[in-house]
């Protein structure tokens, strides 16, 4: 009989065996980033376009992860201790990159409304916001504010978030991107 | 005036290849940026291109970037707004920008549109 533990794990297995190009649940420092950055890169070296956009959007927003996700990793540096989920999965036409990290809930909420705001704008529009935002001074950790909008440029898709509340008056934030095989 | 030269590193992070002769006035920024502290890396290329343009009156400058976050993209950024000063002064200015994707076409026109430079777009393998 399994215990608990095999339980979850079990079922763990059977919501991520679909379509799996990648799947991680984690800290996200630095070091993770770029295995898994290069590993991207090699694994899907068949969709050459798909691979540099799902590079660079994986880069964005797990540095988000690394520095922003409340659930830390005790043992790394703490401005870069943040644990966080990465799924990759692969549909006839596209690929799916999902994150999903705890966050405070106005964190959350912000993030949002700020992927609210990038859909209802046109491409044109989104680009102009972009050039604004860039524009500002930076940000913690050197960040120059477009992380999101850069995302939905290159996916040329609407971004999708949603926000849980989970325990402890936290939430669950998840964003999922859709790159598309070829152009 | 000595030449800028910063060889590549691909390690944790990605730091992208800097050749700026001061005799030609030809200056190069290619490969991949993806730094952990882009501003330190930055600060170098920003202060020598000071420096060259207040004695100079010709720069070639060309990027060929593969890939660059977002955080360097602000850097790209800070490059052109000082050869945007420099051309705005009469002085003689070329920027080519290779690219090999679409998005970093794109990328060229914002570029373009925000400092009113008029890069070269040159489609390569970069």
């Amino acid at each position: 009989m399994k215990n608990q533990d095999q339980q979850k794990l079990f079922e763990y297995h059977k919501i991520f065996s679909d379509q799996i190009v990648f799947s991680y649940k984690g800290l996200f420092d630095k070091h993770i980033r770029f295995v898994f950055g290069n590993h991207i890169e090699t694994v899907l070296s068949l969709f050459p376009i798909a691979r540099e956009r799902i590079f660079r959007i994986f880069i964005e927003l797990t540095q988000n992860i690394s520095f922003y996700s409340i659930e830390k990793n005790p043992h790394a540096k703490a401005h870069e201790a943040g644990i966080g989920t990465v799924l990759i999965k692969e549909y006839d036409d596209f690929f799916l990159l999902i994150t999903g990290n705890v966050a405070q809930p106005e964190d959350a909420t912000a993030v949002v409304d700020k992927i609210n705001k990038i859909n209802s704008l046109t491409r044109e529009n989104l680009r102009k916001f972009k050039r604004e935002k860039r524009k500002l001074p930076r940000g913690l950790h050197g960040a120059a504010h477009i992380g999101l909008i850069q995302s939905a440029l290159i996916s040329g898709y609407e971004l999708k978030s949603e926000k849980t509340d989970v325990e402890n008056g936290m939430s669950y934030l998840t964003i999922s991107v859709r790159i598309n095989k070829s152009m | 005036m000595d030449n800028l030269v910063v060889k590549e590193v691909k390690d944790i992070y990605y730091s992208p290849v800097v050749n700026f002769d001061a005799q030609t006035g030809v200056c190069e920024l290619s490969g991949e940026s993806y730094l952990e502290n882009t501003e330190d890396f930055y600060r170098p290329i920003l202060d020598w291109l000071i420096k060259y343009i207040a004695k100079n009156d010709a720069l070639t400058f060309n990027f060929k970037l593969r890939y660059f976050n977002t955080s360097s993209s602000k850097s790209v950024l800070e490059i052109l707004d000082i050869l945007s000063s420099f051309h705005k002064k009469g002085k003689q200015l070329t920027v080519n920008w290779y690219y090999s994707s679409l998005d970093m076409k794109e990328e060229a026109e914002d570029f373009m549109f925000d400092t009113g430079i008029q890069m070269n777009l040159i489609k390569s393998e970069v």
